[in-house]
């Protein structure tokens, strides 16, 4: 008995194992053929002012600074000083990381969930193209959903061992969630009910007392508190660098305050989230549906809420319903008030994703178990078998150079098209064309460029403007290599170069930021001469006949 | 009483105002890189043995209407969002790709298959267009036999703006490409799709589509190229109508 019980714990671990390495190969794979999302961009160029000693905490944008703490070890394995060191794949190893650290943290939970539950779960966590996609994007969602579930692992570990280390764990954790970004709020506020339906629950619909409430105890609580703040202190000061970014964190809760209810690109109607998980169908091409995951959740759900202790099939198989019904209810506060809020992300979702996925894991063991006779039960796994293997195929489509970017995708979002990563490709070769390299001169004549900037990252003199009538642009345009401009002030920018430089003409090329957002760069014809040169010399070498 | 001219006198007069007619509606109503052409080329020499009618074209419905105010400003060519100057092609010219074989780089297109580029539907809709992958890739129209060609009118996907990058437009006597190759249209501005340095304008898509004079080529086979475009890394082909005859 004994054997078989450590011979069924090693199958697990090594199962575990399996699906970790799966979602590290999911996560891992052509992990730069994306091109840069603003936000990315946007995080990227904080990494530079963070390693210049220039970073602040800004309440108007960009979230809190973990991420950015979380990619400093990175830079040192690569020997990187500066973000021009590194490219995407270094970046976005940060949150695929932590995709598969929520994998790893289920294995805290071995004695909430049953092993094939927990096991189910994990799969799914791996092979979600929500879970999967978004964890291989440089923004703070992946570490934001990490830290509130290694909150509520730690709090776990403590109600179940009584060990103050877990608390302090659960501490640090919650100043981790904090310092990550301002949403950690709605996961906290989701929480908080979430533990008190789950104890009122088991109070009455059980009739039985909840055990846990006697095991917390002051002190390590007050401890748990005081350190979640002190890591938060030392996150939004910059290590007390900068003291005013403790306070900023608060004052930001009247700015996402007020943009989550304002008028916004992004606000979308209630079922925004439902309607990209449920079915998603852009155009010709692959059609997307997280359903599987939606239905085993509202299984489970139910199984978590049935009344236990009775012969009932359905809440047998929950092991503990204290922690089943927590994440039930986490699950749908934090989904009601993420559909409540006009302004919506598509990776805002995460969240409550991630813990309906474990529900979802007992719903899956439900759907199975319930089933009467061998039959009908081997139906049933097969048919998971086969929904979970499409799921795995949308993951990797997903996930693929060819949709990664595609707006077919129901995860690609306001996303930068391929022209501009192609555009910084051409950038570089054209540096690598002329004497004075990443010296020259770049100026940005347009008020939003983004992504350009971590395209343009290697260049040293990168000027921008918003406004052509700008005198410091006109004294700085005979020095400009190449100047970008929105389309809206191409032609104000022609007529300043005509009037600048007429010696030199410009090759002008009609490029994107994103599909139906243009501009203009305006190469000027002697660098471009040199550009076609390499070009040709880099064929003839390669032996390329036309 | 009025003087006859003699027959060989009329016949010279209307061969010299078929000329100069053509010749200036070429001037006023062709891109502007078919404008550079010398005015005696092939279209004005078929003039003088059909008479000129204007081309009509079917345009399907617009995606998106009018210049949108985000693809101002670069030189690439706009939808004018207005009907199009009449052109003029020799009279009995008609659209000699219609049902005619497509071959491609890849003869398993993503989306579709090739056949939608010769079938007539050039709407920006589900199921009437086919899908080739990154890279540059082309579709080859076989004529069946030897056309004098007038003008080609192409359509990528128009279902938004977009630019269509190292867009190629060549014919040739065989299907290999190897004997009489010519190229009649080439924006491939750094010669990235190898097949030249070229010198015409990118155009944004549209219902309007991309005409293109084939300045009175003959050839049984034409090729088109691309490599992606400003939305995606992908190549789209909805239609291409050759007019020819």
């Amino acid at each position: 008995m004994k054997q078989g019980t450590r011979a069924s714990q090693v199958a697990f671990v090594i199962a575990m194992f399996v699906i970790g390495a799966g979602a590290l190969w999911l996560r891992l794979s052509h992990l730069d053929a994306r091109p840069m999302h603003t936000d990315e961009a946007v995080h990227a160029l904080k990494l530079r002012d963070l390693l210049r000693g220039q970073y602040r905490y800004d309440p108007h944008e960009f979230h809190g600074p973990t991420l950015l703490y979380f990619t400093l070890p990175l830079l040192r394995i690569n020997s990187a000083s500066d973000i021009a060191d590194i490219n995407e794949t270094t970046l976005r190893l940060v949150p695929a990381l932590f995709g598969v650290g929520l994998i790893v943290l289920l294995l805290l939970l071995r004695d909430g969930l049953r092993a094939p539950a927990l096991l189910y779960a994990a799969l799914l966590t791996a092979i979600s193209p929500a879970m999967s996609y978004y964890a291989r994007y440089y923004i703070q969602e992946t570490l934001l959903v990490f830290f509130s579930f290694a909150t509520v692992v730690a709090l776990w570990r403590y109600v179940q061992s009584g060990k103050t280390a877990w608390c302090l764990v659960a501490g640090a954790c919650l100043g981790l969630m904090h310092a990550t970004k301002e949403t950690w709020i709605l996961s906290l506020f989701a929480m908080l009910p979430a533990t008190g339906l789950a104890a009122l629950w088991t109070r009455r619909i059980d009739g039985l007392r909840v055990g846990w409430i006697q095991r917390l105890k002051t002190r390590p609580i007050l401890g748990a508190l005081a350190l979640g703040c002190l890591v938060s202190v030392l996150c939004y000061s910059t290590f007390l660098r900068h003291p005013q970014g403790v306070l900023d964190s608060f004052k930001a809760y009247a700015t996402y305050l007020s943009r989550g209810g304002g008028d916004s690109i992004h606000v979308h109607p209630w079922n925004y989230y439902l309607s990209i998980l449920a079915y998603f169908r852009n155009g010709p091409g692959p059609w997307w549906s997280e359903a599987l995951i939606l239905v085993l959740f509202v299984i489970g759900a139910l199984a978590s809420l049935w009344r236990h202790g009775t012969e009932s099939a359905w809440a047998s198989h929950v092991a503990h319903p204290g922690l089943a019904r927590f994440l039930t209810f986490y699950t749908l506060l934090l989904a009601i008030t993420y559909a409540v809020l006009p302004y919506k992300t598509p990776w805002c979702l995460l969240g409550f994703l991630q813990s309906g996925i474990l529900v979802a894991g007992i719903g899956a063991l439900v759907c199975v178990r319930a089933m009467p006779g061998r039959v009908l039960k081997t139906a049933m796994a097969v048919l998971l078998v086969a929904a979970t293997v499409q799921l795995t195929n949308q993951a990797m489509a997903a996930n693929s150079p060819r949709f990664a970017a595609d707006r077919r995708n129901p995860y690609v979002y306001a996303h930068s098209s391929t022209d501009v990563a192609d555009f910084g490709r051409q950038m570089e070769d054209i540096a690598a064309s002329i004497p004075n390299g990443h010296q020259m001169l770049v100026a940005i004549v347009a008020p939003d460029a983004w992504p350009l900037p971590w395209y343009l990252r290697r260049f040293k003199n990168v000027g921008f403007w918003n406004d052509a009538n700008d005198p410091a642009l006109k004294a700085a345009l005979p020095e400009a290599g190449v100047v970008i401009a929105s389309t809206d002030l191409q032609p104000a920018v022609q007529k300043l170069l005509r009037a600048a430089k007429s010696e030199y003409s410009y090759q002008e090329q009609t490029r994107s930021l994103r599909p139906t957002v243009f501009f203009a760069a305006n190469i000027r014809d002697d660098i471009w001469q040199a550009f076609l040169k390499r070009q040709e010399t880099s064929r003839a070498n390669a032996g390329e006949t036309p | 009483m009025k003087l006859r001219r003699p027959i060989y006198l009329n016949s010279a007069v209307a061969a010299l105002s078929s000329v100069v007619l053509a010749a200036a509606m070429l001037s006023a109503n062709a891109a502007p890189a078919a404008r550079k052409a010398p005015a005696k080329k092939t279209p004005a020499k078929a003039a003088t043995r059909a008479p000129m009618v204007p081309l009509k074209l079917a345009l399907p419905k617009p995606a998106y209407l009018g210049t949108p105010k985000n693809i101002t400003g670069t030189t690439a060519e706009r939808p004018t969002g207005k009907p199009r100057p009449a052109v003029y092609v020799p009279a009995g010219s008609r659209n000699v790709a219609f049902k005619k074989p497509v071959t491609g780089s890849d003869d398993a297109p993503i989306i579709g298959t090739l056949d939608l580029i010769t079938d007539g539907d050039k709407q920006a809709v589900e199921g009437s267009w086919v899908e080739f992958g990154p890279g540059t890739q082309w579709v080859q129209i076989d004529l069946q036999q030897p056309y004098t060609l007038s003008y080609l009118v192409l359509w990528h996907f128009h279902g938004e703006a977009r630019v269509y990058r190292d867009v190629v437009v060549q014919v040739a006597d065989d299907r290999d490409f190897i004997k009489g190759v010519r190229t009649v249209f080439n924006n491939d501005r750094d010669n990235s799709s190898g097949q030249g340095l070229g010198k015409d304008r990118e155009f944004y898509e549209s219902a309007e589509g991309k005409l293109i004079n084939m300045k009175g080529v003959k050839a049984r086979y034409v090729r088109l190229y691309s490599k992606g475009n400003t939305s995606d890394d992908q190549n789209h082909y909805t239609e291409v109508e050759v007019y020819g005859r």
